[in-house]
């Protein structure tokens, strides 16, 4: 481990190899944190479209679908490969999982 | 010889180098006596005549420090301006760094400070920025007493936020990629300090900049937090940069103290 400080780059002390690591220790995995941007993603969508479910405007069930189909992401997508499938988007930034797309 | 020599010029016995007294002497100008050189003058030092004021020239003189000159201050310096440079570390080594620190650059003489962030890079793509204070040195202040809150308005027309309570350290952005094309992050944090209140450290900070997250999406970001301890052992006096899960690539950092 390496330590910048005073403009010069040295090694880490054990005491600091020793602090990062255990802080490192604390931190959720790769998987995790792709999870909690998915579901970030997942409830901003939700809510733009929750205004469906009033009681004068009719869902139809294209989107009774779409917005159960992303309840479901946890229960039908469980590894870390799945999220990547998640959370990919093309050259324009746009998500390309078909979960996403709004009908 | 006392007696009093009176001349019109004096000039080299010979060539062009002439030399007034030996080592250990004393010239003295007396007071109402002007003494003026239309060239330059070489001394190491110039201090005042008498007591502690010094005045360089009159109203409407102009004083220039030429291209290539440096004009050094290390000690208080009033009146140049707003801003005033207290420290900077620029990394970019090729080797990255676990941990990278500005240190002691917050002191006594200014309340307020922006910090400028630039050209940020992780060495593992999508990894989280954060920093925390120090106090002296390398002693990082690592207490569970940061509470901090960040929104994220993305490329995309989302958004998305990131928050922590009694944390141990800020969070300025959630992902950031690793490759420089795709721009880094870059940020400018207003840090304000009260490092003469004995009843306890504190600091606030808000700010805003911009992030590319490991899926190259930009983002721009508006972030504060605030740490307190109650305790009065640990001023802040720095800054420590580090990255959630792996290494700091690159960063540039400028801190200024206001003058208020």
């Amino acid at each position: 481990m390496k330590i910048f400080a005073n403009n010069v780059l040295r090694d880490a002390t054990t005491e600091e190899e020793n602090k990062i690591n255990a802080e490192r220790a604390l931190e959720p995995s790769s998987a995790e944190k792709k999870l909690t941007k998915i579901k970030q993603i997942r409830l901003q969508k939700l809510q733009e479209t929750d205004f469906y479910a009033l009681g004068d405007v009719t869902m139809s069930d294209a989107m009774k679908t779409y917005r159960q189909n992303m309840r479901d992401i946890p229960a039908n997508h469980t590894d870390e490969a799945a999220y990547d499938l998640l959370l990919a988007r093309d050259s324009d930034g746009n998500l390309t999982h078909s979960v996403w797309s709004k009908p | 010889m006392s007696s009093e020599i009176k001349a019109d010029k004096w000039s080299p016995a010979s060539g062009t180098a002439g030399t007034i007294g030996d080592s250990g002497d004393t010239f003295t100008v007396p007071t109402g006596v002007g003494l003026t050189v239309t060239d330059e003058v070489k001394t190491n030092k110039i201090s005042p005549a008498s007591g502690t004021a010094f005045t360089m020239g009159d109203s409407g003189d102009t004083f220039t420090i030429p291209a290539g000159a440096t004009f050094a201050n290390s000690g208080t310096a009033t009146g140049f301006g707003t801003l005033v440079k207290t420290g900077s570390v620029d990394f970019e080594s090729g080797t990255g760094a676990d941990n990278v620190y500005l240190s002691d650059v917050f002191t006594d003489t200014y309340d307020t400070y922006l910090v400028v962030l630039r050209r940020i890079l992780p060495e593992d793509d999508g990894d989280a920025f954060r920093f925390r204070f120090t106090s002296t040195g390398t002693n990082e202040i690592s207490g569970g007493n940061y509470d901090y809150a960040a929104r994220y308005f993305d490329q995309d027309g989302s958004s998305s936020s990131n928050t922590g309570n009694n944390s141990t350290r800020f969070q300025i952005a959630d992902s950031i990629s690793n490759q420089q094309a795709d721009g880094g992050a870059d940020f400018h944090l207003w840090i304000t300090l009260d490092r003469t209140d004995t009843s306890g450290n504190t600091g606030g900070f808000d700010g805003t900049g911009h992030f590319a997250d490991g899926s190259g999406i930009n983002h721009s970001a508006y972030i504060g937090g605030y740490y307190q301890d109650s305790t009065a052992n640990a001023k802040p006096g720095g800054l420590q940069f580090l990255c959630a899960s792996g290494q700091i690539r690159k960063i540039h950092a400028i801190v200024y103290g206001v003058t208020e």
